[in-house]
């Protein structure tokens, strides 16, 4: 973008600044007198809303406007270099820095910085005032913990990045600020622990943010999107947090957290199917019972992808393969169902769909009662009119259930809609159909990359032999796990000792 | 992209040759060893597993001595070019020609378990263009998928062996070393073709990241499916006995037929053991399948072996649906395989070795001159 030079004269700059930012009201133009005998012009713009107005007020136009008359400054520097005085001696903010540029000053004002133009000279002082209604620090609404901090991420991006540093007090911890986005220049810092991080890794991000040429961001998910290698995938490639502690514990492993303004979720770079099952309680709970947990998920993953599938597949193709006092059951619940287990199962999946969008939307009381509504009247007046079986209640009920234990809301929304394709599959071949979904699912999955890390690291490549099965499909107790996980290829691979 | 693109791990080498290894060749293996060798079959799997195991040395050393390069490229740089390509050619012949029997017989068995009323032709197209998907993606996914299926199959039917472990009858078998041992090596080529896939480790090599422990990997593969195998036969034999055997076309699967685990929710264990072995044969088809693209991809100097997995399709499935019957499918296939799989596994690489040991001599010597 081409730049152009501040002019000389007050009123040109101002002409300048007003020219471009026509019909913007909020921003607020201050002119005042400072000097003995009043002499010298001044002007200040900020923004209505962005700055903070008491903050200006207290520490740039008090002692500008007052302070500076009582200690008159020296006549002969206050010929040679104004600006300077003002700049070293005048405005007591901590953070302020100048610019020669207008549209410098157009995009500091828009971003919440208070301006300082003084006549005469071809330079402004950007003052540090930034400071806006924000949301106080509260418990996060997507990953509730029982045991752990219950702190979780706001939206703005500087106390997001605090509640990280505060968890890790080393000079390692690195942060790259970058502004994304021609038109909402939405910042975005990248966090890491310098010598646990691969580099070749950090450079391929930095390439992949860099490439980004979009005019906004409106939530770290565009950013998940435009640095994912898949974007058709059903799966996240990037994981999203609400909670600096599994931030906190991810730097650890070597892995890079991209924090963007304006949204309470964290992105985690690079993300493995292992990711998607662990929730950041695992590690403060005693390993036994995480272990249990863990393997639940791990047993739920396949129910919510496989289970109506199988119903449809056994019921439509292998009967004999259920006890046959069972498969008389649903044969003679199924006696008074008009349609084939197939279109049994889309419907109330799909119901069932429509019933968890419907409660998403609507939160509170009104929620729940879609919950009974949907859930209990729909689900018995369906058996009872005699559209679907019993035992499909029962199914979809387990399904749904199964899909709120894994921790990663996406990945799970992942195995649902492919447990859609699962269905149709069953219902054309069978078990043999589903086993052939499998495999696609497999094949899928062996393909995906984050940032280069296989996405079923470790289960795809054993690298450390056995020892890399740590943290997956159970936790190891804390003292066995004195090793990085391998796949953020670390080269600082001990935690503990 | 960065890192370790086509690129695979020793373990994941290993899975790999397991998988080509291990096809539809187990199903009648057990049967085919007791109308040869009666209850000797055993002692003819060990000794197949150790002609193998040599083999697999020689190869290793072979490819070794010409790092990052398949058999294709070794070829042509000891034989002439013309006739190193119609080896290769012949060998990826061979490959289709395999991978149209595992299909057939694969369909079969699925029709006779699994879908009784679906026709075989949808059976076969619907595991081709799913291999298909694999294949395209290349050796890395071919690596990885290996190793996650392998365990996931091989663990559950050990599991599910247990159970029968009550009903077998040690006496069946017995007596041994009844076999002449010199009616035993001619009998080798019998339980070769069992083994046969051990071969693609001549094209896999290149691709394996810190190959120089490849031939430990290699050989734990051979020597894991000759456990299997072994495994399989004695509990197939000691369940069945001799004569029971002879009459079952596919005595492994029978074996799964009989397992009756007690109070568990499935009534019928064969439907799990089914889904499994598609798994397993799924592994087959697409080794076979990628390194078919393969071959014809650096026989014709193409980058990528992407563009020749799909069309190597058709002509799997047509000459899949060749023959009438089990019976005429394994007949046709036996002859081809045995006379072009001697040629091409056995044969050529032991020339391959000893022309390369030659040239390497001279070279040696000349410089040594200089």
């Amino acid at each position: 973008m081409a730049k152009t030079i501040m002019f000389k004269h007050l009123d040109d700059n101002i002409g300048k600044i007003k020219e471009i930012l026509t019909d913007c009201d909020d921003i607020i133009y201050r002119d005042f007198f400072v000097g003995e005998k009043q002499q010298y012009k001044f002007v200040i713009i900020y923004t209505d809303g962005l700055a903070d107005k008491s903050l200006i007020s207290d520490y740039v136009l008090e002692s500008l406007m007052h302070q500076a008359r009582e200690l008159p400054p020296n006549l002969t520097v206050v010929k040679d270099d104004l600006y300077k005085l003002v700049y070293k001696g005048n405005v007591a903010i901590t953070d302020a820095k100048e610019t020669e540029y207008i549209e410098e000053i157009i995009d500091n004002v828009l971003m919440g910085e208070t301006v300082l133009l003084i006549d005469g000279y071809d330079k402004a002082l950007i003052v540090s005032s930034r400071g806006w209604p924000t949301r106080g620090i509260s418990e996060p609404q997507t990953e509730i913990v029982i045991r752990g901090p219950r702190d979780g991420f706001v939206e703005t991006g500087k106390i997001n990045t605090t509640l990280i540093r505060r968890r890790i007090r080393d000079p390692k911890l690195k942060l790259k600020t970058m502004q994304i986005g021609k038109m909402s220049k939405t910042d975005i810092a990248i966090m890491y622990i310098e010598d646990i991080v691969d580099k070749e890794m950090l450079k391929e991000l930095n390439k992949k943010l860099e490439s980004i040429n979009i005019d906004a961001i409106l939530e770290s998910s565009y950013i998940e999107q435009l640095i994912e290698n898949s974007w058709w995938s059903l799966f996240p490639q990037v994981e999203s947090t609400e909670r600096p502690d599994a931030v906190a514990a991810s730097l650890y492993e070597g892995r890079i957290a991209i924090i963007v303004d304006n949204t309470p979720f964290v992105l985690l770079v690079p993300m493995t199917l292992n990711m998607a099952m662990q929730s950041s309680e695992d590690y403060y709970d005693r390993w036994i019972v995480t272990a249990t947990l863990r393997i639940a998920r791990y047993i739920a993953a396949p129910i919510v992808l496989l289970l109506p599938a199988l119903y449809i597949a056994i019921t439509s193709f292998h009967p004999g393969m259920i006890p046959t006092q069972l498969a008389l059951y649903v044969a003679s619940t199924r006696l008074d169902v008009p349609f084939p287990a197939f279109v049994e199962a889309i419907i109330m999946m799909g119901t069932l769909e429509l019933l968890r969008e419907s409660g998403t939307r609507i939160s509170g009381p009104i929620g729940t009662t879609i919950g009974i509504v949907g859930g209990l009247i729909i689900g018995q007046a369906a058996v009872e009119a005699g559209i679907v079986s019993p035992l499909m209640v029962i199914i979809v009920a387990i399904t749904t259930i199964s899909s709120f234990t894994l921790p990663n809301y996406s990945f799970a929304t992942g195995l649902r809609i492919a447990s859609f394709g699962m269905m149709i599959l069953a219902s054309s071949l069978g078990l043999y159909g589903v086993m052939l979904g499998n495999i696609l699912i497999l094949t899928h999955l062996v393909g995906l990359k984050s940032l280069g890390v296989p996405y079923m690291m470790p289960y795809s490549s054993v690298v450390h032999g056995i020892g890399c099965m740590k943290d997956t499909i159970i936790r190891a107790p804390l003292k066995y796990m004195k090793k990085r996980p391998a796949f953020t290829r670390s080269k600082n691979k001990t935690r503990m000792r | 992209m960065m890192g370790d693109n086509d690129k695979i791990t020793n373990g994941q080498n290993m899975f790999v040759l397991i998988a080509t290894m291990i096809g539809v060749g187990i199903l009648s293996l057990p049967r085919s060893l007791v109308e040869e060798f009666g209850t000797d079959g055993w002692i003819t799997i060990i000794w197949g597993g150790i002609i193998v195991s040599i083999l697999t040395i020689i190869m290793t050393k072979l490819l070794q001595m010409y790092e990052g390069k398949t058999m294709v490229e070794i070829g042509r740089e000891l034989v002439p070019t013309p006739i190193a390509s119609i080896i290769s050619i012949l060998n990826a012949i061979r490959y289709i020609v395999a991978s149209s029997y595992v299909v057939r017989i694969f369909a079969e068995v699925v029709k006779m378990f699994l879908l009784n009323n679906t026709p075989t032709e949808v059976v076969i197209i619907s595991i081709l263009l799913t291999s298909s998907y694999l294949a395209r993606k290349g050796i890395e996914s071919i690596g990885r998928i290996m190793q996650l299926i392998i365990p996931i199959v091989i663990i559950p039917l050990v599991l599910l062996l247990l159970p029968i472990m009550t009903e077998i009858n040690i006496e069946n078998a017995l007596p041994i070393f009844r076999t002449n041992i010199l009616d035993i090596m001619k009998g080798s080529r019998l339980i070769f073709f069992s083994y046969l896939g051990f071969e693609v480790i001549t094209y896999t090599m290149p691709y394996i990241k810190k190959s120089k422990n490849s031939l430990k990997y290699s050989l734990m593969a051979v020597w894991s499916v000759t456990g299997i195998y072994t495994l399989t036969f004695f509990i197939t034999l000691t369940r069945f006995g001799k004569d029971e055997m002879l009459h079952l076309l596919w005595p492994t699967l029978s074996l799964m037929k009989t397992i009756d685990i007690p109070g568990i929710f499935i009534e019928n264990v064969e439907g799990i053991v089914m889904s499994l072995w598609v798994f397993m044969v799924f592994a087959t088809i697409v080794t076979y399948h990628y390194f078919t693209a393969l071959i014809v991809s650096k026989v014709t100097r193409e980058k990528g072996s992407r563009h020749f997995v799909l069309p190597v399709v058709p002509i799997i499935y047509f000459l899949s649906l060749i023959p009438d019957n089990i019976a005429i499918t394994y007949d046709y296939v036996d002859v081809f395989i045995k006379y072009v799989g001697t040629f091409t596994v056995v044969i050529v690489p032991i020339v391959y070795y000893l022309i390369a040991i030659f040239k390497n001599r001279k070279k040696t010597g000349v410089s040594n001159d200089a």
